[in-house]
């Protein structure tokens, strides 16, 4: 199986603290880096309107400076005016992110807590005490916002308003006959490896960037972050397995499902903390319910789904490829990386598993860049009807646009196909690498 | 006129194309083209190396020509915006960045309804070429949210796309009261400038200085950062022009030539663009999510499926189509290559023109009417803004005079039929309107030319780079009378001889009459229909042909009346009339589905 010399870039979201140094060996668990805290809600706190003095004074009375860590009730700034003591008190813990001289205000930023993954189910009628008609005109929040703990939700008209406020740091999953689910934020304030290799740079306060040699499995489909285990592999490549195949052992696994999932497997499979699932195609409609919030199709990876799904092929039927099969196959019981991560658009990005190898090669391979841009004697995949999913080699390369069946002139290349030539569009093929990988 | 010869590139985001303008017998024409994939990204890193790489396949002495260049490269230009007023201030600037080219990243205000926490969020996640800040009319007391916008600047430090060590310009076009504080405010990590107030007043506009500004700063900034530019800004004999605004300055100039109204739309992989010249006002919005490849999922999602699926000639099953859709989004740069997968990519295109025709509707709008004395004496500048927000749409259909179609999907439609088809259906005009596509996406080129050369570049566009497809007359209004009753007698004189025929409500009727042929054209419309002229009136004048003929389309706009399977029988009758399709490649295609479906 092809083993690739790979670099990857591990970044925190904020600037934090690098635990590792330059040309340290890692393992794809350590912690590479860590945050101090997770940046949460600024408070705005007008201090100069507090201790009566010009705006522009403010950062002359501080008493705190940015970065600070600061508890609610301490003060963040005094005056002494005519004898008389003034405080400016921060109403939060926190963090000093901001000191606004044009404005006299302080900005204090709270630290998001490291909550439950769990979703948070609130009846707004229940609560605010409201018709479900009602809601309509008193909910303040739409599916997909971001909210944060003390947020108003909903706000019953009236002489005394009732409001549900926000429990936690979300974004709103769905809003559906006045429930409302919001999926917690799952930030982590730890940064690990995921790569199995070498330290080749810190960046300060950032993150590091680390090499590994690696077996690498590029799917076409993604969603969830990262992840991690031993694969196991639970079906053939065509095989569909039932929802009770999902079960303790796929625990902690990457599972290798075979030719799709149902949306009960694929929720059950994440019951059994399943750390990620692997299948040739499932249907597009079934992936959106099981992400549960319609996401940028094409841009996955911050999707708030618990196991990441990698499908190898597509959304249309397909089973699991013979050569992405053997590979997946070989590797089985090794730990592997998975990242459901997909970004359709310039600067590509796939969902992968990554198996690294534990120690490097003596002889180390070697690294060639390989050219995307079809040649004759190239091995190809069809990636269109009428030939889709056909395995074949480039034999001409016609100069010029040529017509195709949809009537529409391209430049195409001539394929051998099952022992017979076709002509396709040049940009309907997938140039494989030798052993059958597709080279993007 | 010059006796120069113009060599023209325009750099795009996947291709870079330079054609030659040179004088012949009849004129000036393009008379050679060259393409090559743009080198702004790795391996390369040098915009240059696809300059060179296009204008090789030129074989000509190029000392003897001017050369001229645009560019879209790397995205465009990436902005910011920021006002005190989602639909006042913060709209003015959106309409002032997307008139100077640029596409738009995020709009802020403080009723934009988000919290602070996810502005700051949102704010630290870009990467923008720059940030347009407008704030308040010049009677604005409170500038609270610019000065803290600024601060959250100042605290997200957001970091340019290009050259991680400069400094991140900022155009300040706010109320006047406003500027000493964002002096004061905007740290010096900040390259601030600042023009004149964007919105004086709610009733007026003035929108210049800060598009001037914004393209000074694309040309010596942004560009000066991006690999290679620099080269490319020397090698030039007039500054380069962001790509979207070089297709303005043409479409201008030939509205006010030929005193039309035009609507223009350029769809493209990720993002669709739509121009407008109204009242001699070029207006342009960008739909960055609406486009055939990168984004095709995001029009699935968009249009929702019901409203593909009309656009295809048969039954399909929507979960079925769904997958189709997300598969061609996996591979974004594949293309059909069979007649039902064309069928499904010409479907999606109406929709996702469709939606970016209403997107720029919805923006292309009168300013908000000057609020009374006593309104002024009486309200705050908050209250006065929400009584004063009723606006008019701009964009009448009845009144444009020219559809341009440009875009992969509608120039390379294996017919022209099919384009034509595409841009009737998404764009539903009314009236007379002739229909054209850029056959090579050559308007920025022209664009650009027609800075220093306008009569060279208008000729040209008319000759090498629209393809006229002809004129059409649609349905105005027309009683609620079922399909098949007579909407209109119609007559064609031309040269060889006179056609007459009856069209009915839900057809469609085209004459072939071909590029320049001229004809006389009267449509008579029975009671109640209007095409132009008025419900029950004689419609006529001279017209011109194109590659598809004259159109008469009677079906109006009531699709949305009718049932899923009645509108796929409306889009096979339309098809089949206009000659895009022929009954034996749909019935092939509706075949293939239903094999596929098993």
């Amino acid at each position: 199986m092809p083993v690739n010399f790979i670099r990857r870039t591990r970044l925190l979201p904020y600037h934090g603290t690098v635990k590792v140094q330059e040309g340290d060996w890692v393992h794809a668990t350590d912690v590479v880096a860590e945050l101090d805290y997770i940046p949460g809600d600024l408070v705005r706190v007008p201090a100069a309107r507090h201790l009566d003095i010009a705006p522009e004074d403010l950062s002359k009375h501080m008493l705190r400076s940015v970065g600070d860590k600061i508890e609610e009730g301490e003060p963040l700034a005094s005056s002494m005016l005519f004898g008389e003591a003034k405080q400016s008190v921060s109403p939060t813990s926190g963090y000093v992110a901001l000191v606004s001289n044009s404005q006299g205000m302080v900005y204090v930023r709270q630290p998001m807590p490291l909550g439950d993954d769990q979703p948070v189910v609130i009846d707004l009628v229940k609560e605010a005490k409201i018709s479900k008609l009602g809601l309509v005109a008193a909910l303040r929040v739409n599916p997909g916002r971001i909210v944060v703990p003390g947020q108003v939700l909903v706000m019953s008209p009236g002489v005394i308003p009732k409001s549900v406020v926000s429990p936690i740091y979300g974004r709103v999953q769905s809003y559906r006959d006045g429930i409302i689910t919001i999926v917690p934020v799952r930030s982590r304030n730890i940064l690990q490896a995921y790569l199995t290799g070498r330290v080749k740079r810190v960046i300060k306060q950032q993150g590091v960037e680390i090499e590994a040699y690696a077996h690498v499995i590029t799917g076409a489909y993604g969603v969830g972050a990262e992840s991690g285990g031993e694969i196991l592999l639970a079906a053939e490549a065509d095989e569909e397995l039932p929802v009770g195949a999902a079960t303790a052992e796929w625990q902690g696994k990457i599972v290798v499902a075979g030719r799709t999932a149902s949306l009960d497997l694929l929720r059950a499979a994440a019951a059994v903390g399943c750390a990620g699932l692997v299948v040739g195609h499932i249907n597009y409609d079934t992936l959106v319910a099981y992400m549960g919030s319609h996401s940028r199709p094409g841009m996955t990876g911050d999707d708030e789904v618990l196991m990441p799904v990698m499908l190898t092929e597509r959304f249309d039927a397909a089973s699991i490829s013979s050569f992405v099969w053997q590979e997946l196959a070989s590797l089985q019981g090794r730990y592997a990386s998975m990242s459901g991560k997909t970004q359709i658009r310039a600067g590509l990005v796939r969902p992968e598993v990554v198996v690294c190898l534990d120690k490097w090669p003596q002889k180390l391979p070697a690294c060639e860049a390989t050219s995307g841009t079809v040649q004759v004697g190239d091995w190809v995949r069809v990636l269109r009807r009428p030939y889709r999913d056909q395995v074949g080699q480039v034999v001409d390369l016609p100069p010029g646009r040529q017509e195709i069946a949809s009537g529409a002139r391209l430049r195409v290349a001539e394929v051998v196909l099952d022992g017979k030539v076709v002509t396709v569009p040049v940009a309907n093929l997938l140039k494989l690498e030798v052993g059958g990988r597709a080279s993007e | 006129m010059s006796e120069k010869a113009f060599l023209i590139v325009d750099v795009g985001s996947t291709t870079t194309k330079a054609i030659l303008i040179e004088r012949g017998e009849d004129g000036y024409r393009v008379t050679q083209r060259g393409e090559a994939p743009t080198t702004v990204e790795k391996p390369d890193e040098d915009v240059m190396v696809g300059v060179h790489n296009a204008i090789s396949q030129i074989s000509r002495p190029l000392e003897t020509t001017q050369f001229l260049a645009t560019s879209s490269a790397g995205g465009g230009l990436q902005v910011i915006v920021c006002g005190l007023s989602k639909f006042v201030t913060a709209e003015s600037a959106e309409k002032a960045a997307l008139g100077a080219g640029a596409l738009i990243m995020d709009v802020f205000s403080p009723d934009d309804g988000r919290i602070l926490f996810e502005q700051m969020e949102a704010l630290r996640k870009a990467k923008p070429d720059m940030v347009l800040l407008a704030g308040g009319i010049d009677s604005a007391i409170n500038v609270h949210f610019i000065v803290e916008f600024c601060e959250l600047l100042n605290s997200a430090r957001p970091v340019p796309r290009f050259g991680e060590g400069y400094a991140l310009p900022v155009i300040y076009a706010g109320c006047p009261n406003g500027r000493p504080l964002v002096q004061d405010t905007l740290s010096e990590d900040f390259d601030l400038h600042i023009v004149s107030n964007i919105r004086p007043s709610f009733d007026k506009e003035n929108l210049e200085p800060a598009r001037e500004a914004i393209h000074d700063l694309f040309l010596t900034h942004v560009m000066a950062q991006a690999p290679g530019y620099p080269k490319l800004k020397e090698s030039v004999s007039q500054p380069v022009m962001p790509t979207p605004l070089a297709v303005g300055r043409i479409m201008t100039r030939l509205a006010e030539r030929d005193n039309l109204e035009i609507v223009g739309a350029d769809i493209g992989g990720a993002t669709t663009d739509i121009f407008s010249v109204i009242e001699g006002e070029f207006n342009r919005t960008v739909s960055a999510n609406l486009g055939m490849s990168y984004s095709i999922g995001n029009v699935l999602e968009l249009a929702g499926v019901e409203n593909i699926m009309r656009w295809l000639p048969f039954a399909v099953d929507a979960s079925w189509l769904k997958d189709q859709v997300m598969d061609k989004l996996l591979f974004p740069t594949s293309v059909p290559a069979t007649k039902l997968d064309l069928l499904i990519e010409q479907a999606l295109a109406r929709e996702a023109l469709r939606l970016s025709l209403e997107h720029h509707v919805s923006l292309v709008k009168s300013l908000n009417k000057a609020p009374s004395e006593i309104q002024r004496a009486l309200l705050s500048q908050d209250a006065q803004a929400i009584i004063t927000k009723e606006r008019q749409q701009l964009l009448d259909m009845q009144r444009i005079g020219l559809v341009v179609g440009s875009g992969g999907v509608l120039s390379h439609a294996p017919r022209r039929a099919q384009a034509a088809a595409m841009l009737i259906d998404a764009f539903a005009p009314l009236g007379y309107t002739f229909l054209a596509v850029d056959s090579i996406f050559m308007m920025p080129h022209l664009g650009v030319l027609s800075e220093s050369e306008p009569e060279i570049a208008l000729q040209v566009l008319e000759r090498d780079c629209f393809v006229p497809l002809g004129p059409c007359i649609s349905l105005v209004s027309a009683p609620s009378h079922e399909p098949g009753v007579v909407a209109a007698q119609c007559t064609l004189r031309t040269a060889e001889g006179v056609r007459q025929a009856v069209v009915r409500r839900g057809e469609v009727l085209i004459w072939p009459l071909g590029r320049n042929e001229r004809a006389f054209l009267r449509v008579e419309a029975a009671g109640g229909f209007d095409f132009g002229a008025g419900a029950g009136h004689v419609w006529e004048r001279e017209v011109t042909g194109g590659e598809v003929g004259v159109i008469i389309d009677a079906r109006g706009r009531w699709g949305e009346e009718l049932s899923l399977a009645e509108q796929q029988a409306l889009t096979k009758q339309t098809l089949l009339s206009l000659g895009a399709y022929t009954l034996s490649e749909l019935e092939q295609s509706a075949k293939e589905v239903a094999d596929l479906a098993r």
